[in-house]
């Protein structure tokens, strides 16, 4: 039990016998670290490491508040990296970190949000040459506002990478909305023929809406749709010669949480009795980031329009 | 600190100068509460007086604050919490916890060899 002596009772604070009873091992790394004992709290973190539940970014933060407490600076140095690469624009509030370890998080923040951003524009490039526009957005979007960050107010290619991800967020938006415009076109013809020669995959996907919709008399609300972690088609695999040669198209209705995951998938027009099934199984895997309004997880719903194209 | 000799305490350190046979005499002088011990052999002569200096070492100290606070020891400005590692020579000291917004409070903590002293201060408190 770490006790602080002290002489001024009325003045001190009792340090509890920290570790007994806590609950959440992060819990009992902070009691340790209000107590000033670091090497403790350093001890409750890798435990608290090991829980599913435990909030990353802030277990970062701690450790690098004991090693800094510590004085070992190189450490720190890497939990800050580590805290960079959860979440890159986490700054610990002036409320609760003092001048000297906010000084130490933006010295790495500036060494290392040069390389995070321009790993994200390659990300969002990637996604964008996917057609994955919702991704791709959101990655140009983070590069801009980490482009913005006090702690890159000297970096010399900043106006530059400005330049850049400002180019990819307007060639996003405006790919998003072709693709969008062409989706509700084809919706309610007839299939495309496939051209000679053009590959297709054997099942595709296409969302059709995802609605999120603010609360009535709510204007000015900021909704976003769910976004795709995990949506993978199962393969197409026709029965008989015959579905072989033939195009099916279904409509799939899926419900997702506000972790993400799909709590309920229902066949709204059926594809192929060949396919649904595994269509919904496969779906009830999917994973999102969930759709928000103002910010906040919100549960949503996603219509996805299923397309399974000939195999011969 | 007391001063022990072969018949027991016979005096405290810094206090007034302590009377002794002249001769050679083997003198402990120790503080249990912060763990310290230090023997000296002292050959006094008569008439004499004979002044023993005595360095008292450093022991390691923690300090923290909530949310956080510049901390002083002793009147001397030790930095930002969270402090750790701290040398500080042992028995009491005076820290001060300041914040810009939160105030100053204070505080004495024992500083020993037995064991790093930790001191915190919850300045969100009243």
């Amino acid at each position: 039990m770490n006790i602080v002596r002290t002489l001024l009772a009325s003045l001190a604070m009792t340090i509890p016998s920290a570790g007994v009873g806590a609950e959440n091992p992060l819990d009992d790394a902070k009691t340790h670290y209000a107590a000033a004992a670091y090497e403790e709290a350093l001890s409750a973190l890798r435990r608290a490491a090991g829980s599913p539940d435990v909030d990353r970014i802030e277990l970062e933060q701690y450790r690098v508040l004991c090693l800094i407490g510590l004085g070992r600076t190189a450490e720190a140095v890497d939990a800050v990296a580590a805290m960079i690469e959860l979440d890159p624009r986490h700054v610990p509030s002036p409320a609760v970190a003092s001048p000297k370890v906010r000084s130490l998080i933006t010295t790495v923040r500036r060494q290392r949000l040069p390389g995070i951003i321009r790993s994200v524009i390659g990300r969002g490039r990637t996604a964008l040459e996917q057609g994955a526009f919702e991704e791709a957005e959101n990655d140009f979007g983070l590069a801009l506002a980490l482009v913005d960050d006090d702690a890159l107010r000297e970096w010399p290619d900043r106006e530059d990478v400005r330049t850049l991800a400002d180019g990819f967020t307007a060639l996003t938006t405006t790919l998003r909305r072709r693709a969008a415009a062409e989706a509700v076109q084809a919706l309610p013809s007839k299939p495309p023929a496939q051209r000679p020669g053009e590959r297709h995959a054997d099942a595709t996907s296409r969302t059709i809406q995802s609605p999120v919709a603010p609360p009535a008399g709510l204007a000015g609300v900021t909704v976003q749709p769910p976004v795709p972690i995990l949506q993978t088609m199962p393969a197409w695999l026709p029965p008989d010669a015959f579905a072989s040669t033939r195009e099916y198209h279904g409509i799939l209705k899926i419900e997702i949480g506000i972790d993400g995951r799909v709590k309920s998938a229902r066949i709204e027009d059926p594809s192929h009795p060949a396919y649904d099934g595994r269509l919904l199984h496969a779906a009830r895997q999917w994973v999102f980031n969930p759709a928000t309004r103002d910010g906040q997880p919100v549960e949503s719903e996603k219509v996805i329009a299923v397309q399974l194209h000939p195999t011969r | 600190m007391h001063v022990v000799g072969r018949q027991g305490i016979i005096g405290t350190a810094g206090a007034e100068a302590i009377a002794l046979p002249a001769g050679r005499h083997e003198l402990e002088f120790r503080n249990d509460d912060v763990g310290y011990l230090e023997r000296r052999t002292v050959d006094l002569q008569a008439g004499r007086t004979t002044r023993l200096h005595i360095d008292a070492p450093a022991g390691r100290l923690h300090i923290n604050a909530l949310p956080w606070a510049e901390v002083w020891i002793d009147g001397r400005l030790a930095g930002e919490t969270p402090l750790g590692n701290l040398e500080a020579s042992i028995g009491p000291h005076e820290v001060i916890f300041r914040h810009p917004e939160l105030g100053e409070r204070r505080t004495t903590v024992l500083v020993t060899l037995k064991e790093p002293a930790r001191v915190s201060m919850d300045l969100r408190q009243p």
